[in-house]
């Protein structure tokens, strides 16, 4: 009882302190696990080998070998080229030019980390919007919301796919055939949403219609022949990322294998493209593995089990809606990886009380995706978004964000809600 | 070889509650990039620098990106005006705080400030901390290069 206890307060303070953002996450990461591993070590509930244990390799090797790749692909200016191309693509008219912004990113991070992809859409958008004489506000505030949208449907487009896949043994496919559909008509119940929530600056016409078309691609790309390199790569693993569930090897691997064959081609300056990876996310992970480690071997994780357990004399379709909510909140609230990380063994406890918890691994990810929607601080896409734009004369507010993004979440989440119960058969298999 | 020898004791300078729209003007009206920022009793508490100015009007993006060489036109950024808000800030807001010397000063010492901080001018001080001149870039490098040999025409 007692490690239980020590084991949840240990836990509810990192969650709070992550939650108040006076200290950087991964530095809570760090102590709070250290912690736990203290006071499992004194209780006598958690050893250092478990500690080691607990942390899920696939998931980080995942996260690793895509972040590398990025990073190789960062400073090549393909980024801009896209930005750019869609800009002249919309001849500058704003709706076109949101939808078309909002495409590129989507389909960036369906495949990318898709924090990654706004923090590189972003500088550019600001860009378009500063020498055609417009507010980029709506722009940078669609590029984060369709992102956390779109990233859903694929394993490897936002983290908490990544976690689930790998605790529930989902493929690529399996996700591009259960979250794909009912992430398309989200994010474009999320679009029109947008669309009429910033349906006043969308009217006004740009000031200067021709210096977007004065912008030519081509000038943006620096390094064809990197981006060649990394393109052929990366087209390589989403074949075998494909087909990987067959072969039987984890998307880590294919991950690492690409970055490791691109790095072998490219032969960058590895100082700067090491700069370039985003180790706070990673070492953020690790921390939360080792905490959450703790929480299940204090035998805490196994009482919620059971509490939540309880409720299997509810329809198991509304069981499943709830969750979505429920993880939509959390994740609205403090951050979706820790909410995900901490309710995969609770998941995993429910399948031992004889649960079918296949429904549940789909509700969670969408209620952890949406859910980032829903405030400044819901997803690493937002916090970035919002910080860059505090850099630029039109920041972008908490108080703007609760007025435009959490009707996004809400219709994500409603729309995903309403696939869920539609779909439910498919989605319990 | 003093700063004081090489300086011009005509200074153009605005005190620290001025406007950001006067301190514009007096650099249009006398072709200057730098205005040391005074306070009523003469001393120097500041320096406007025409870049700090410029800045408040400068596009965001150019802050965001590595490299925006290939953006061939700026498009409607050549058109932006600051706004009432902005030309309306005091000095004091908006200035840096000032890198000078004292009149008594050495020229290597002042071009290697000067060089350091990337500036084109130093205010001049007196012992008080009053303004008393400036000197710019070319007024310490071309006093330094007078007193070599190859310049007397030896």
């Amino acid at each position: 009882m007692a490690s239980m206890i020590v084991a949840g307060l240990i836990f509810t303070v990192a969650l709070y302190l992550i939650f108040t953002e006076k200290i950087n996450r991964s530095i809570v990461g760090i102590a709070d696990g250290v912690l736990m591993v203290g006071a499992g070590m004194v209780f006598g509930f958690y050893s250092q080998d478990e500690a080691i244990a607990a942390m899920d390799f696939n998931t980080l090797g995942l996260l690793f070998g895509m972040m590398a790749l990025v990073a190789l692909l960062e400073p090549t200016g393909f980024f801009e080229y896209l930005a750019i191309w869609a800009a002249r693509l919309s001849k500058g008219r704003p709706v076109r030019l949101m939808f078309l912004l909002g495409i590129v990113t989507t389909v960036l991070s369906m495949f990318l980390d898709n924090v990654t992809t706004v923090v590189l859409i972003a500088p550019v958008t600001v860009l378009i919007s500063e020498i055609m004489g417009f507010n980029p506000i709506p722009y940078l505030m669609a590029e984060a919301l369709l992102s956390n949208t779109g990233g859903v449907a694929t394993l490897v487009g936002d983290p908490p796919n990544v976690l689930i896949a790998s605790a529930a043994g989902y493929s690529f496919n399996d996700f591009l055939t259960h979250s794909l559909p009912v992430v398309l008509i989200s994010w474009v119940a999320a679009l029109f949403l947008l669309r009429y929530l910033f349906r006043v600056d969308l009217g006004k016409i740009p000031s200067n219609l021709d210096a977007v078309q004065k912008l030519d691609p081509n000038d943006a790309l620096n390094d064809r022949k990197t981006i060649q390199r990394v393109l052929v790569v990366l087209g390589f693993a989403l074949v075998f990322f494909f087909i990987h569930h067959s072969l039987h090897i984890q998307p880590s691997f294919i991950a690492l294998g690409a970055a490791a064959i691109a790095l072998v081609w490219v032969q960058p300056d590895l100082h700067k493209t090491l700069q370039r990876i985003e180790w706070n996310v990673l070492i953020f992970f690790g921390a939360l593995f080792v905490m959450v480690g703790g929480l299940e071997a204090s035998g805490i994780l196994h009482q919620l089990a059971g509490l939540i357990g309880r409720a299997r004399n509810l329809s198991p379709v509304l069981f499943g809606v709830i969750t979505i909510w429920v993880v939509a909140g959390l994740s609205a609230i403090v951050d979706n990886i820790p909410i995900t990380i901490a309710l995969i063994p609770v998941f995993a406890e429910l399948e031992l009380e004889g649960i079918n918890i296949q429904p549940l691994w789909w509700a969670l990810a969408f209620g952890a995706g949406f859910g980032g929607n829903g405030t400044i601080i819901g997803s690493t896409a937002n916090v970035f978004v919002a910080s860059l734009s505090e850099r630029t004369k039109n920041p972008i507010t908490s108080k703007l964000w609760n007025k435009r993004g959490l009707p996004v979440m809400i219709v994500t989440c409603f729309v995903g809600s309403l696939m869920f119960v539609l779909l439910y058969p498919f989605l319990s298999r | 070889m003093i700063v004081k020898n090489f300086m011009k004791a005509k200074v153009f300078f605005v005190q620290v509650d001025e406007s950001v729209g006067n301190a514009a003007r007096k650099f249009v009206e006398h072709h200057v990039g730098t205005l040391p920022v005074v306070n009523a009793a003469g001393k120097l508490v500041g320096v406007l620098q025409l870049r700090n100015v410029l800045s408040l009007v400068l596009p965001d993006f150019t802050r965001l990106m590595e490299d925006f060489d290939f953006v061939r036109d700026f498009g409607a950024v050549e058109d932006v005006r600051p706004s009432r808000e902005v030309v309306s800030k005091e000095v004091v807001e908006v200035m840096e705080a000032p890198v000078y010397v004292d009149e008594t000063c050495g020229l290597s010492r002042a071009f290697a400030l000067l060089h350091q901080h990337k500036l084109n001018e130093l205010p001049v001080v007196d012992s008080e901390k009053r303004l008393v001149g400036i000197v710019s870039r070319v007024d310490i490098g071309t006093g330094i290069l007078e007193n070599w040999d190859v310049a007397s025409g030896e």
